[in-house]
């Protein structure tokens, strides 16, 4: 546990300057779309939509709906 | 989940804090520019009048590298406007640092773009600050927006990795899908914002400036261009200037950490700004004046790193250095004010930054709003400021609701905003020597806001901080279910023997 949190990673604050060109969005967000947009391809070949695209995608829309909260 | 497949040079572990690594270092090589942008905060034009020799810049990439700097940004001016860049670029790869360039690429050709490949170059980030019109105006050069989009292009060809960085003012912020939509097309795969700054060129025209109180409606339009962007190949990276700990947070730095948030102003922690004169200082944007550490032509890199009081400041700052709103923050010592350059630059001190969105919201509950107006012009020097008043005022139409809560002398409102700043801010910790590492804030997963360890209500939305997570994380399991479920019929579909899709089993 002690070696693991000396090895914790910051991401650090873009300063102004060329932004971090290597980094990708993570999370279980980006995780589900890609996972849909990879599914999307095999629809046709499925014949039908599975029910797990159909409820991966109600995910990917509540949890992009959450983080706009009130604003 | 998975782990990312590479871990960019620039993110920091513990140790770079501990020890004081200067992980990332953006370095000014010239202030030569062919552009003559109307916010351009070090007014780069003519180079200084004594800028490093060719020798000079080669020895300090080795100091730089025997201090364990892992990435370094060529600015400038214009940077490939220096004879010998490319023979820089070479030195710094020569290292194994990772070596990218800004810039705002009028007549940045193929050809230069080719020599600079060759030379190592790995990425390149393109200024681009508003649609054809708006950024030819700001750029000051006609065509300069097609020259930044072209050189997007042949920078992709070349094979380096291609971002564009957007300063966003108050024209910007209707063009923001646009810009987006362009940039794209271009094949840019990163975009970095950040608010321009009352600083140099951008303080003398600060018409340019966005209103502290516009991010009420800046930051919903970038959390929704964030995910539109995440779906087309574009991964949005919010720079310095912009946050913090607001409703989109937990989202903005995610860049391989869930739940990173925003831990303060870096400068001279682990991070150099270099002017091309050989000036160090905490940080590339910082004022001359105030926050210059020394030059490399009387001390040693490394003597200055480690012993201006003025390259320190960030490393010694807590809550006891804040004022306004800033300073009783619930958030004050993880935050300490945000952007330092910011608030340096309106206010003639740090501490205190009224372009935060939780600031907006906080305000706004009681119909209030802050903006700034410029009291004193900037010096014509490079990265000089002027001083900026701040305003808060009654959001219009709601005068009646701000009225109970707005005094009506000046000392007494500067007050209110302390108060409506809310908490007892956190003491700082500071040991010695050693580097202070960033604090780090939990999420309630009810709302998605940082709350500090150790509460057991939101101080947000009120929620039972642990029944939120165990909710969430019941959520995650399933969610990740999903996800195996899904990946194995694809894999499946792949391997040619798929089935009639059955109902989810998770």
């Amino acid at each position: 546990m002690a070696a693991a949190a000396k090895k914790k990673t910051v991401v650090p604050i873009p300063l102004y300057a060329v932004t971090i060109c290597e980094a990708v969005a993570s999370g279980d967000l980006a995780k589900m779309k890609e996972v849909a947009r990879q599914a999307e391809e095999h629809v046709q070949q499925w014949g039908n939509v599975p029910a797990s695209l159909e409820a991966l995608k109600l995910e990917i829309s509540k949890a992009q709906k959450k983080p706009y909260g009130k604003s | 989940m998975a782990e990312p497949v590479h871990r960019p040079a620039r993110f920091r572990t513990d140790d770079d804090f501990r020890r004081h690594v200067p992980v990332h270092v953006v370095w000014e090589i010239t202030l030569a520019c062919n552009l003559k942008c109307q916010h351009c905060g070090s007014r780069a034009g003519r180079p200084r009048p004594n800028e490093l020799s060719t020798e000079e810049c080669l020895e300090v990439v080795d100091q730089l590298a025997r201090l364990g700097t892992r990435e370094i940004s060529l600015i400038g001016g214009e940077a490939y406007l220096r004879r010998d860049w490319t023979e820089i670029v070479r030195a710094i790869r020569g290292h194994g640092i990772y070596c990218a360039m800004q810039t705002g690429a009028r007549n940045l050709t193929p050809a230069r773009i080719a020599e600079a490949a060759e030379a190592g170059l790995q990425g390149i980030g393109v200024s681009i600050d508003g649609l054809p019109e708006l950024h030819d105006e700001l750029r000051g050069v006609p065509g300069s927006y097609e020259m930044a989009i072209q050189a997007l292009k042949d920078a992709k060809a070349a094979g380096l990795r291609t971002s564009v960085n957007t300063q966003i003012g108050a024209r910007t912020v209707e063009q923001m899908p646009a810009i987006m939509d362009r940039i794209i097309a271009a094949g840019a795969t990163h975009w970095q914002l950040q608010l321009t700054v009352a600083m140099g060129n951008a303080a003398d025209n600060d018409a340019l400036l966005l209103q502290p109180y516009r991010l009420l409606d800046l930051m919903p339009l970038l959390a929704r261009l964030y995910h539109e962007g995440m779906d087309r190949g574009l991964t949005m990276i919010v720079g310095n200037n912009i946050g913090y700990f607001g409703p989109y947070e937990h989202f903005w730095r995610n860049l391989g950490q869930e739940s990173s948030h925003w831990t303060g102003c870096s400068a001279g922690q682990t991070v150099i700004g270099l002017e091309s004169d050989g000036t160090v200082k905490g940080c590339p944007s910082l004022a001359t004046v105030g926050y210059a550490g020394g030059n490399i032509r009387d001390l040693s890199l490394e003597e200055i790193w480690n012993s201006s009081e003025a390259i320190h400041f960030g490393r010694l700052r807590s809550v006891e250095d804040l004022w306004g709103f800033c300073r009783t923050c619930y958030y004050a010592d993880v935050c300490r004010g945000g952007c330092t350059w910011t608030a340096d630059s309106l206010f003639g001190r740090p501490g205190n930054n009224p372009y935060c969105h939780h600031r907006v919201l906080e305000l706004e509950k009681q119909g209030l709003r802050e903006r700034v107006v410029k009291t004193r012009e900037a010096p014509m020097q490079s990265f000089a400021t002027g001083e900026f008043e701040l305003i808060v005022e009654p959001i219009p139409g709601r005068e009646a609701e701000a009225a109970a809560a707005f005094p009506t002398t000046t000392a007494a409102r500067a007050e209110k905003v302390v108060q409506i700043g809310g908490r007892k801010a956190k003491p700082s910790h500071r040991s010695g020597d050693e580097g202070r590492l960033p604090p780090s804030l939990d999420i309630c997963r009810a709302c998605n806001r940082f709350f500090w360890p150790g509460e057991e209500t939101c101080p947000h939305c009120g929620a039972d901080v642990e029944k939120a997570a165990a909710a969430h994380a019941e959520e995650v399991r399933y969610r990740h279910a999903l996800i195996a479920e899904v990946e194995k019929l694809i894999r499946e579909a792949r391997d040619g023997n798929a089935q009639e899709p059955v109902a989810t089993a998770v």
